[in-house]
Order: C-alpha cells, then sequence, then structure tokens
C-alpha cells in the first residue's frame, strides 16, 4: 500500500555523505606564527591532538605551543566537542537552500544579520532569554572574526540552554505537574528531563528510555512519559504519533483516515505495541511482594495509630499515598489490546485482538524483546529516516520560526515543503550526528541562513517559504517571562532551581522485595505531614527568596505573581498558573501537542501596561534604574536604556524625543521611558 | 433592495438594517452581494434573526451525552448515573442536570449531532469554528466571524469576549476583531488600573506608540500590526466607563450565588453583563470535561457546576427581558462512549453526541434528532458542527451565503455551509 509518510522512506537517505569538499580546515596557528591545518581531536591536560588534513596523521603538542587564540579554540572544542561536521552540515544546509532558492525564484539569502540584532536573537534561541546589557555589548565590540561561533558554542553549554529546550519539550510532551487531584505528581519526571537535556542525551536513546519504562514516577521518572496518559491509552498513541512519528494519526482512531490512507485498524495494529502495557490507575497487583494495596492504607492507619498519630488527615494522605504507590507503568503477560465495540471499519472486528504491526517501512521484528523495546528499535533504527526528520524539522522551526515541513506533527509529505532536498538531508545529519541535539542546534545557528536579517515580510501560509532568513517572531511565553526575569536579576536568573521532586521521588521509590512495614509508615508520615504540598514534598532546589538572590530579585519577587517564583519558566509550575504572565502569553496548557500561543491580546498588553512588573520597573528601586545617575548626560542615560532593554541604541529621532522627554519631566522621565520601552511591542519580538 | 429606514419601527429591524448597510461599507464580500439572488443572503428565514447576542458555553473536554442530556434506559449504559423526569414529559436528563430539568420548557436540546473529529483539538476547532483544522489558514471563531458579517457594534466595548482561556485569536480576519480573553472570570480584565495619573499616562503611550510605529513599519507582519490594534483598543478602555462592566463583584452576593462559583458559573453571570451592555458574542468554556478515570466524581463535581451555570443564566435573562433576544448555546466536542472503561470513565465519542439552545427565538421544549436506545448513534436527523455553528449565526440573522475572503483569497462562510436547524425556532 502506498503511504505518504514512505515518500521520505524513498529516498532513504542518499545523501549520508556530510564531507562537503569545499570544506575549510581549521587552521591553527603556533605561537610562533607558523600555522597547519586540521581537525581538533583531543585536549588532555596541556596536551593539544589534532589530526592534520595532509595525510591524516595525528600529532600532539602542547597546548602553549598554540597561539592565544586557538589555545581558546582548543580548550572550548574540549568541552562542546569538535566542529568539523557541524561546520560541514551548516555549508551543505546553506548550499541545498541555495539551490532550492532557484526553483522558488529568490535571489538568495538576506543580507548578513548585524551583530546588535544577532546577539539578541542568538540569546533568546539559545538561553531563551535576551541578552543583559554585559553580554550584548561584549559580542558588539568583540572583534574575534568567529566570534559568533565561539558565542553559540558557549551558550550552548549554559544552564540557560537546557531551561530553554525543557520548555520547548514541555509543550511537545505535554507536561503536567499534577493528575488526579494532585497525589500524582511529575516533578521526578520533569527533574530527570531536564537532566537529560543537560547532558545533551541522544534523542534516540532518550525516546527509547521514555517509550520502554517501567515502574512507578518514584522508581523510574522516565514513566512519566507514559503515565501522562493513564487512562486514555487511545489519545496517548495519537499524541505519541505526532510526537515521534510526523504523523497524525489521531483520525484513525475512529475511523480510517479522510486524507492519507492510513485505516482504523493500521491505527490500532500500531497501538497494539503497547497493548500488554498497563498504566494502572488502581491496581492490586502492581507491586509483586506488596501488600494487597485494598488492604494497605488500613494497615497504615492502624499502624499508625500505634505510633501516636492519625487522624482524618493522615487517613485521606495515606489513601492517597497508596494510590501513587500504585501509579505505575508494567508489562502484562497475556495482556492484549482489543477492537472496540463500535469498530466499524474492515481489517477486523469488535472485540478481536489486535496484533501489534508498524504503519511503514520495515517490519518490527520482536526477536525476543519486549513489544515496547520492538517498537523503540523500529523506531529508531538507521532505515527509518522519519523519527530523525521529525526532531530535526522541530528543532528548525524553533530557529526559524517556520518549519521546513508544515505542520511538524504531520511531516511525511515532502510536497509541502520549498526545501525537499534540505528536509532530506536534515533528517540524515541528524542521524549521523548520534542524534546529538546540541550539534544539530549548533549547526543550524552556523549557517549563513540563520545568521541572514529576518525577513521583513510576513510569508503567506500558502506559498511555501523558501528560508532566505528566520522570520520575525514573537517570543515564546517563557522567552517574555525569562528575559523579564533577567530584567530584574540579571544573569543569576539561569541559576535559580525550583523544587526538582526529590522527596516526592523517594516516597514513592519503595522496594518492594525488601520494604518493611515501618518504613512504610515513616514514608506516610513524612508524606501526610508535607500534607501532599508542592514545595514541601519537592525537594531540592533553591528558595527563590534565600541568600542566592539579589537585590533586583527580592524586590521583584512580589510582583511575580501569586504561586510564582521569581525564576525561570522551567523551574516555574508546569504549566504556570492560570492568569499568570505565562499563562496570559499563551504558554501551552499541555492539554494537546504543541498549543503554545503566539497571539496578542488586550490582557497581554494591559500586563504590560499596569501589570506588577511593569510598576516594578518604572518606578523607585527598580533594577533597571540602579546606577543611572553614574551616566553623565541625559543622552547617555536614554542610550543606556534603550540598549539595556532593547539591546539597540535609539536613533536619532528616539534620542532627541528621550532627551527632550527627560528636559521637560526631569523627575518621571526614566520612568516613563522605561514603561515606554517594555510597552513598544519590539520588546516581544525577535529579529 | 433595501427597505428604508422610516419604514423599519421596531428597533430589530432597524439593526438588521444598519448592519446590512455596515456589510456593504465594510466591503464584506461585495462580490457576493453584487451578484443575481445574492440580496436574500441578507435575509433570515422565518423564525431567525430575533437573538441580538450569543452566549456559547463551551464544554471542553467531551461532555458525556448519556450522562447529561441524552439519558438512557440502560443501567448499564447510565453507569453511575440516573434518569430524571424534567418539566417537558417527553424530555428526560442525566440527574446531574435537576436545575435544567425545571428549565426543560425553555430549552431545545440537539441530540443527533455527530463528527468525525475523535481527538480533543480538532474536535474543539470544528464546534468553534465551524471549519475543519487545516495548516494553512486559521479560521474565524464565532465572535470575530459575526462581526465581520454583521459590522462593529460597538465603540469602546469588544464585540466578542472568551471567559475562561487566556488567549484568542481572529483567525484569518483582522487582529481588531479577536474575542478579549478572560481568563477568570471573577478577576475581570486585570491589570485595568492605571499606574499613573492620566497626563503621565498619555506620555508613556506617546512614548510607546512612537516606537512601535516604527517597529511595525520595518516589519509587515500580522502579529506585529495586531499588538498596535490591541493597545488602542486597551486605551480606550482605560478610559472608558464600560470598563467597570468586567466586574461582576459589582453584583450582588446572591446574583453571585445564583449562579454558582464555579468558573462557569461566574463566567455565565458576567456573560450576561456583557451581553447587557451591548458585547454581542460570548464564549464561555468551562473546562475538565474530559472523563477517562473517575466519571462519577468528576461528574458530581462538574455536573451540577453547570446545571446550576446554565439554569441560572436562562432565569436571570428572562428575568430581565433578555432571553428573547440572547441566544444560548452549549457545546462541546464529542460524546463519550456508552460503555464504561476499566477505569470507572467514558472514552471519546464522536458517532454522536449533545448539545442544547436556548432563548434568541428558539422555542421550548423541543427535541431535535434522537440516537439508538444505546446511545452509540444517531438514529434520526443527524446534525454536523457545521449545522450547529450555522444555528447560531441563523438565530443573530448572520447571511449564511455571504462569502468572506481570506488574505489568500479563499472564500468562507459562516458556518461553512452547514444547515441551521430552523425547527428549533417559534
Amino acid at each position: 500500500m502506498y503511504r505518504l509518510v514512505s515518500r521520505i522512506f524513498n529516498c532513504a537517505f542518499v545523501v549520508l555523505g556530510l564531507v562537503v569538499p569545499s570544506l575549510q580546515a581549521r587552521s591553527w596557528t603556533s605561537s610562533d606564527g607558523r600555522s597547519v591545518e586540521g581537525d581538533f581531536v583531543s585536549l588532555s591536560g596541556d596536551s593539544v591532538k589534532l589530526k592534520l588534513t595532509a595525510g591524516g596523521r595525528l600529532v600532539e603538542l602542547p597546548l602553549s605551543r598554540l597561539s592565544e587564540a586557538d589555545q581558546d579554540t582548543a580548550r572550548r572544542l574540549a568541552k562542546i566537542g569538535d566542529d568539523t561536521m557541524v561546520r560541514a552540515a551548516a555549508q551543505k544546509i546553506d548550499a541545498l537552500l541555495q539551490q532550492g532558492f532557484q526553483k522558488a525564484k529568490v535571489g538568495g539569502f538576506n543580507e548578513p544579520v548585524s551583530d546588535e540584532v544577532f546577539a539578541r536573537r542568538i540569546y533568546l534561541d539559545v538561553l531563551g532569554r535576551a541578552p543583559t546589557e554585559d553580554e550584548w555589548r561584549a559580542l558588539v565590540v568583540d572583534t574575534r572574526p568567529d566570534k559568533r561561533e565561539i558565542l553559540i558554542d558557549e551558550l550552548l553549554l549554559l544552564e540557560g540552554h537546557s531551561s530553554h529546550l525543557f520548555n520547548y519539550m514541555a509543550d511537545m510532551f505535554r507536561f503536567t505537574a499534577e493528575l488526579n487531584n494532585g497525589f500524582i505528581r511529575f516533578d521526578p519526571y520533569f527533574a530527570w528531563f531536564k537532566e537529560q537535556i543537560r547532558k545533551n542525551r541522544p534523542y534516540d536513546d532518550l525516546a527509547r528510555e521514555l517509550i520502554t519504562a517501567s515502574g512507578n514516577i518514584g522508581q523510574n521518572p522516565a514513566t512519566g512519559f507514559l503515565l501522562r496518559d493513564a487512562g486514555m491509552e487511545l489519545d496517548a498513541f495519537a499524541n505519541f504519533g505526532q510526537v515521534f512519528l510526523g504523523t497524525d494519526i489521531s483520525c484513525a482512531q475512529c475511523h480510517d483516515h479522510p486524507f492519507v490512507d492510513w485505516t482504523q485498524m493500521d491505527f490500532f495494529q500500531m497501538a497494539a505495541f503497547f497493548g500488554s502495557t498497563d498504566r494502572i490507575v488502581d491496581a492490586k497487583e502492581t507491586m509483586p511482594g506488596a501488600p494487597d494495596t485494598d488492604g494497605l492504607a488500613d494497615k497504615l492507619k492502624a499502624a499508625a495509630q500505634t505510633k501516636g498519630f492519625g487522624g482524618y488527615a493522615f487517613e485521606q494522605q495515606a489513601n492517597f499515598l497508596v494510590r501513587a504507590w500504585g501509579w505505575t507503568i508494567q508489562d502484562r503477560e497475556g495482556m492484549e489490546l482489543t477492537l472496540p465495540d463500535d469498530f466499524k471499519e474492515s481489517g477486523g472486528k469488535p472485540g478481536e485482538t489486535v496484533r501489534p504491526r508498524v504503519l511503514f517501512g520495515k517490519t518490527a521484528k520482536m526477536g525476543g524483546m519486549g513489544r515496547r523495546e520492538a517498537l523503540a528499535t523500529w523506531l529508531t533504527a538507521q532505515d527509518n529516516p522519519v523519527f530523525a526528520t521529525v526532531i530535526a524539522n522541530r528543532l528548525w522551526s524553533r530557529a526559524f520560526g517556520r518549519a521546513l515541513v508544515e505542520p511538524v506533527i504531520d511531516v511525511g509529505d515532502l510536497s509541502k515543503t520549498a526545501q525537499p532536498e534540505v528536509v532530506k538531508f536534515i533528517g540524515s545529519w541528524m542521524q549521523k550526528s548520534g542524534y546529538d541535539l546540541r550539534n544539530f542546534e549548533r549547526s543550524l545557528y552556523y549557517s549563513r541562513a540563520y545568521q541572514s536579517a529576518a525577513t521583513v515580510e510576513e510569508p503567506d501560509l500558502v506559498t511555501l517559504y523558501p528560508f532566505n532568513g528566520p522570520l520575525l517572531r514573537r517570543m515564546r511565553a517563557e522567552q517574555v517571562w525569562d528575559s523579564f526575569v533577567t530584567l530584574a536579576m540579571g544573569t543569576q536568573a539561569d541559576e535559580v532551581r525550583g523544587p526538582d521532586g526529590s522527596r516526592y521521588a523517594k516516597i514513592l521509590n519503595v522496594d518492594w522485595a525488601s520494604y518493611t512495614m515501618d518504613d512504610l509508615v515513616a514514608r506516610a508520615e513524612e508524606w501526610s505531614k508535607a500534607g501532599g504540598r508542592r514545595i514541601a514534598l519537592s525537594g531540592g532546589g533553591s528558595n527563590a527568596n534565600g541568600d542566592m538572590m539579589n537585590a533586583g530579585a527580592s524586590m521583584m519577587s512580589g510582583a511575580a505573581g501569586r504561586g510564582v517564583l521569581m525564576a525561570r519558566a522551567s523551574e516555574n509550575e508546569q504549566p504556570a498558573a492560570g492568569g499568570s504572565l505565562l499563562d496570559t502569553f499563551g504558554q501551552s496548557d499541555r492539554m494537546v501537542t504543541d498549543q503554545h500561543n503566539f497571539d496578542g491580546s488586550v490582557p497581554q498588553v494591559l500586563s504590560l501596561m499596569n501589570g506588577a512588573l511593569t510598576s516594578s520597573f518604572t518606578s523607585g528601586g527598580s533594577p533597571l534604574l540602579v546606577g543611572l545617575e553614574n551616566f553623565d548626560t541625559d543622552q547617555e542615560k536614554a542610550t543606556h536604556l534603550f540598549t539595556r532593554i532593547l539591546c539597540r541604541k535609539p536613533d536619532s529621532e528616539e534620542l532627541a524625543m528621550a532627551v527632550k522627554l527627560m528636559k521637560e519631566h526631569p523627575a518621571d522621565a526614566v520612568g516613563d521611558l522605561v514603561w515606554g520601552l517594555l510597552n513598544a511591542p519590539e520588546f516581544l519580538f525577535i529579529q | 433592495m433595501f427597505p428604508s429606514p422610516s419604514t423599519l419601527k421596531d428597533p430589530a429591524s432597524r439593526r438588521m438594517f444598519i448592519e446590512t448597510i455596515a456589510q456593504l461599507t465594510l466591503g464584506v464580500s461585495a462580490y457576493g452581494l453584487a451578484g443575481p439572488g445574492t440580496a436574500q443572503a441578507a435575509k433570515p428565514a422565518v423564525g431567525g434573526g430575533k437573538a441580538k447576542s450569543l452566549i456559547y458555553i463551551y464544554v471542553d473536554g467531551g461532555l458525556s451525552h448519556v450522562d447529561s442530556l441524552d439519558p438512557k434506559k440502560s443501567k448499564d449504559i447510565m453507569g453511575p448515573t440516573t434518569v430524571i423526569d424534567t418539566k417537558v414529559d417527553t424530555i428526560k436528563l442525566g440527574h446531574y442536570f435537576e436545575k435544567l430539568a425545571a428549565q426543560a420548557d425553555q430549552i431545545a436540546l440537539v441530540r443527533s449531532l455527530t463528527t468525525t473529529n475523535g481527538a480533543h483539538e480538532p474536535g474543539r476547532y470544528i464546534m468553534r469554528t465551524g471549519y475543519s483544522q487545516r495548516n494553512t489558514i486559521v479560521h474565524p471563531t464565532v465572535g470575530p466571524f459575526v462581526t465581520k458579517l454583521l459590522g462593529k457594534r460597538g465603540e469602546v466595548l469588544p464585540d466578542s469576549v472568551v471567559v475562561g482561556q487566556a488567549t484568542s485569536n481572529s483567525g484569518f480576519l483582522d487582529p481588531s476583531l479577536a474575542p478579549v480573553p478572560i481568563a477568570d472570570p471573577s478577576g475581570g480584565l486585570p491589570n485595568a488600573k492605571l499606574l499613573t495619573d492620566a497626563d503621565q499616562f498619555a506620555r508613556r503611550m506617546q512614548i510607546a506608540s512612537q516606537l512601535g510605529q516604527k517597529f511595525s513599519d520595518r516589519f509587515k507582519y500580522a502579529r506585529a500590526k495586531s499588538y498596535v490594534s490591541y493597545y488602542e483598543q486597551a486605551n480606550k478602555l482605560l478610559n472608558s466607563s464600560d470598563l467597570q462592566v468586567f466586574d461582576i463583584s459589582a453584583e450582588g452576593d446572591a446574583a453571585r450565588e445564583a449562579y454558582g462559583s464555579s468558573t462557569a458559573g461566574q463566567g455565565c453571570l458576567l456573560a450576561r453583563r456583557l451581553v447587557e451592555a451591548g458585547v454581542r458574542v460570548v464564549e464561555v468554556v468551562t473546562s475538565g470535561w474530559d472523563m477517562h478515570v473517575g466519571l462519577q466524581e468528576g461528574l458530581e463535581e462538574k455536573g451540577p457546576m453547570l446545571d446550576q451555570a446554565i439554569a441560572a443564566l436562562i432565569a436571570d435573562l428572562k428575568q430581565r427581558g433578555l432571553l428573547e433576544s440572547t441566544l444560548i448555546a452549549v457545546g462541546t466536542e464529542f460524546g463519550r462512549t456508552p460503555k464504561m472503561n476499566v477505569n470507572g470513565g467514558r472514552d471519546h465519542h464522536p458517532r454522536c453526541y449533545s448539545g442544547l439552545f436556548a432563548g434568541g427565538g428558539v422555542a421550548g421544549g423541543r427535541v431535535h434528532g434522537e440516537t439508538d436506545g444505546q446511545g452509540e448513534k444517531v438514529k434520526t436527523d443527524p446534525v454536523k458542527p457545521e449545522d450547529f455553528i450555522a444555528t447560531m449565526g441563523f438565530a443573530l440573522g448572520v447571511p449564511l451565503d455571504q462569502e468572506v475572503y481570506s488574505p489568500s483569497k479563499r472564500p468562507f462562510k459562516f458556518g461553512n455551509g452547514g444547515t441551521p436547524l430552523a425547527d428549533l425556532f417559534a
């Protein structure tokens, strides 16, 4: 049967060869001025290893033999990895795009973006927030020829980058902090997920662990992926399709797909890979060796009473805890997916057992593996380009403001892109990189395409965009919030950690092979004393009101809003509370994949006009006004505020306006100017 | 082609006349109107056109039809829900809806809704726009589309408001038509108090708009432009006494209690205030209805809240003489499986589901369509989401045949060619 996704398949990566002949090898200069060409291999102690371009010979030399600039290069590459493949990929992307321009009748890339604009853009794209004035200036005044690549590499290694990518994944995987009245908390899963991003876990590996994890969320936090949809397995599978297969099969859940030839039977056969996986809601047999859960809560209550505590609150919490212990992912022998009573399409009858079968590509071999392992193996196999293309296309859309193939949840049809060769290439590059998301991102930011000025005229949705430059983008809600937090706290904002769920996880992580009743009672006591509350139970994190915070932050913490930490969005509740700034600016409600909303609204502008944050920024003691008296002239003050808030200098007209304001209203002018800069929609956009 | 204004004695016809003119002056589908046989497009069929406003209560997540508006005899199907009698002999409801049962003579049920969308987002999308979700276009929701076709009504107040969600958009229409989102009805329109006196505020706005102008001149993007319009709208509102319409604390405790303290209840109260002040379309979104697990607990919590909200809204509008001119609609993305699942919940069931209309010219005590005895599928008079949306337009006097063009020059109609359920109207 012909399928759309197979279009990607049929072109299965003929372009695997990544080495572009024209790629210039890195030139290394010694301290006495001689130079050689070669790739960086490693740095251990004071010894640098290079692979020479001529002859491919490995040479080892003391770091001090290199020029100072090249010593820095060696140190940087030692931290983030060699960039030969990355530069080759960036060049290939540029070359393929240019080929596509001919067909799209585009002259070429937009003009190169200025350092001033690039600095703000790259901080927002990599760190997820606007740069501080110092950070912005550092790039602008830097004279090194490869200063942009150096900055990209440095930013990709910072905590802010993990935070920003986490926000994107949180939307994609629909992270919600709690289920079922809050007794199931996902904090351990989020902490684990952040750690995977932080250590740049290969994406295929990450997906495999998410798909195959078993246990409860304390025993194995990766189970959060499947526990998220406990009780709605078929919807979960539709989401799985969108996230990993780049295939919107949700229609086929109830009937044959109207546009693509997925049948309802296809859907169920694919879903059957999870058919023997139980997402237990209230079960007795989830914990081999454990007492019957029905009686367990009573036993805990009785044991607690003999120790002199208990009461109604304890009993209630004990019930919750027992259910939380039992909330597990587990494969069960003999459990099968059956067709629903209203199954009406061909291929099966209601009530029939469904055997697993993949939607496209080569058959998934079971080979003694569990079904979920078999699915993960098939999904991440080298001969399945779809999985790699989906995540590559998503990361592309983050960098350029539009995906190569839209929508990102349905990438199968290559007729929906102006750059089919680029689509194929980025899939192969993702695989070739070893699913190294950081190196993949790095290659996008290195490209001439990305380092072009933003396209000034919005392309419509019908004409396929050839990507002669990034689009103008409104910031994500998290970028808006994180930029505000940074305005208040400076770079320390990147370091404040929210609760990580470690205490919660510990209470849930019972080894049922060797538990004792006393141990269980102690856990129940700790749980009930915290009343199941998030902060109390979570553990970890740095207190937002503690000594880590500087004056700006503590001044601002009251302005953050009820229940919101003066910390980055990733460290706050997932998703943030309704009515919070994050919510108002469109943070996803995490009900379905990719629900972030980028539209403006009256409440948004009201929050910028009259909200508590703006009030703190424009009134006395504002972190933005601190030190303003050190500037001699009104011109300097105004220029400082422009660069601080918008990351650019005022033009002559704007400067004249600001200076006039300071003359006419000396008492209010700086506060008014700050207000005006925050309320210029320019602040909300990434150029 | 049009009656002269002097012959129009009653305000409704006069309004309609003015709105028809507005359609012309706004240039809405001049193409459609110019052609032969299109003049009647603006003339509503018998029974429709009585509603001046619409309150659309959207039950987000999928309202179980058998537990609410379409109960069945079988105990197996009904699970934890019992069937109750209502003021109208022929109408039975699920027992969570007893206040509505007492007002059954005011409501018209649609029991034969059916869709092919089994997932939330596409289901929600079509039930609020009348169109299937596509990635090449964003269709407008009911509010902006009505304004586009009938002309803008308010000078200061927005023509449409959506309560219970933080964001909104106008689809392919001008961003100035986007409903104003009110996330929390009790909070009203947040941040509506100026930080400074009016003079200083005006100065600040001047600075911001000078900076903003340069930016939107440079980047020709709808979103960049939209912010200019949101600042204009906000500025107008802040300087107007209409602002207090958003503040439900101005209602007495008795009124607030009558609606209940839920988002649905307070949202309906806010909707009534807005409609009374001239807002044309208010959507009230109530979330948390996706009851795959623990349906009984879920319904025990949510059911009476929704019941109270709708019942109070009907009674309040009636008492104020606004029920005839206000259409109430209740919709959801799909029904839920008549067979309970192993988790004591019900899963998605797009094959049949239920909705409701009241007021706005709708005759109470009527039922459109029916499902089979199992609540599995539609037996008579199937209703598509497009028909449901078209019915709203019919009540409001929206010309359903009139085409509106997207920026990419594609034609769209309110309700996407759906057939209004004219049999529900008096």
